[in-house]
């Protein structure tokens, strides 16, 4: 019996250390397959007890012949050389900045500049912890990253529907993209009319 | 987006009917025939925008309904009153993106919008141009041409509006083989290409 062939997708979700990346992974995947935490150590144990050394995967099962590779990736700009590797076969990016941090929005614009000049995905930006004292407005983070503000969200990745509404934002961006380059899909409308 | 498709059906047939929808844990219903939906102006609006992100929909057509009273709002009043100002979330934004992503080469009709005071009715002229000026419309094209956020949503409830009123229609093939200057993509599988992929996924996620 012939057998359809997998296909499988990856969706990264980068930035800074502290920012949520690890807990949206596991909000949008089935079943999280690998977790690489440790207790920090460094000036990242005062941000958190736990930090991701590796990176976090997770698998979204969207039907019998697609899945949805999640992958969280280390929140530092020294790791951005994988890149490379994450960006083959990706539908696509999201970033996540913890908004009340000086430090996460300049490690962010680090990644982000090696971002734009190396690597061609549609991407998001996700603004957390919001409602922190001191938290910089989606207008500021856009400002200083070069966005503009449609590309910049706020988002609780505590929430699952906050993780939700990020993810099908972006979706819906390279949806536009793909459309936009002339990559229509129209096989399948005889039911509409 | 089923509610798009069951509400053009239901105008396009111009045969009583009933909606059945759930909203939350609450079924409603909204009734129409040929003079149009079934309400005062306000409640055939609000009821329309409950239906668009209902869960779940239902249509029953038959010739014994039972409408509760004799007011009528004409459909394209009731659809151009339920399109003003009328804004959406990311989730209904990847849902209309990828319905748009289904439709074919189409034909725009003409129609007074105006006079049932569509907001759009600017942005649907000029759609309408597009289309004569091209002899086809991709409506993929057209909503990715969009210059902001605000244009897209403009764009999409244009989509909306002529796709449920019946403005749009498919080219049909006789007419395409005649546009020999027009690049239309050839049909191929539609699970393997990107937009499929991606439609897919949104449809997934949407139902986490």
């Amino acid at each position: 019996m012939e057998t359809e062939e997998k296909q499988i997708v990856k969706l990264v979700i980068t930035g800074p250390v502290n920012a949520g990346k690890t807990t949206m992974v596991q909000n949008l995947s089935d079943s999280q397959l690998a977790a690489t935490d440790v207790a920090a150590t460094d000036d990242v144990s005062q941000l958190k007890a736990m930090t991701t050394v590796g990176l976090d995967f997770g698998i979204l099962k969207v039907d019998d012949s697609l899945e949805l590779h999640l992958f969280g990736t280390p929140g530092q700009s020294r790791f951005n050389f994988m890149w490379n590797i994450l960006s083959r076969g990706a539908i696509g990016a999201i970033f996540l900045v913890d908004s009340s941090s000086d430090e996460s929005l300049q490690e962010m614009k680090k990644m982000f500049e090696y971002f734009s000049e190396h690597v061609d995905l549609p991407m998001v930006v996700g603004a957390t912890k919001q409602d922190l004292p001191g938290a910089k407005s989606v207008e500021s983070i856009a400002a200083t990253l070069g966005l503009h503000t449609d590309l910049v969200l706020p988002v609780d990745a505590r929430e699952k529907e906050g993780s939700k509404m990020l993810a099908l934002t972006l979706l819906g961006n390279a949806l536009l993209a793909a459309q936009a380059e002339g990559d229509y899909d129209d096989s399948d409308y005889d039911e509409l009319f | 987006m089923n509610s798009l498709v069951y509400l053009r059906r239901m105008i396009i047939n111009q045969k009583p009917a009933r909606i059945d929808y759930t909203v939350g844990n609450e079924t409603k219903s909204l009734y129409y025939e040929r003079a149009g939906f079934e309400g005062s102006h306000d409640e055939v609006a609000a009821k329309l925008r409950e239906i668009l992100e209902a869960k779940s929909i239902n249509v029953v057509t038959s010739d014994d309904l039972n409408p509760m009273s004799s007011k009528r709002v004409f459909a394209p009043q009731a659809i151009a009153s339920m399109l003003a100002g009328y804004t959406f979330n990311a989730e209904m934004r990847a849902a209309l993106l990828s319905f748009t992503m289904r439709l074919p080469p189409l034909v725009v009709r003409l129609y007074p919008m105006q006079r049932y005071a569509f907001q759009d009715n600017s942005a649907y002229m000029k759609m309408h141009m597009q289309y004569q000026h091209n002899g086809v419309l991709r409506m993929q094209a057209y909503i990715a041409q969009a210059e902001n956020t605000r244009d897209e949503i403009v764009r999409l409830r244009v989509m909306m509006a002529t796709y449920i009123l019946g403005l749009i229609a498919p080219l049909n093939a006789s007419t395409q083989s005649q546009l020999q200057t027009q690049k239309i993509q050839p049909r191929t599988d539609s699970k393997n290409k990107k937009p499929g992929i991606l439609a897919r996924i949104i449809k997934r996620i949407r139902g986490l």
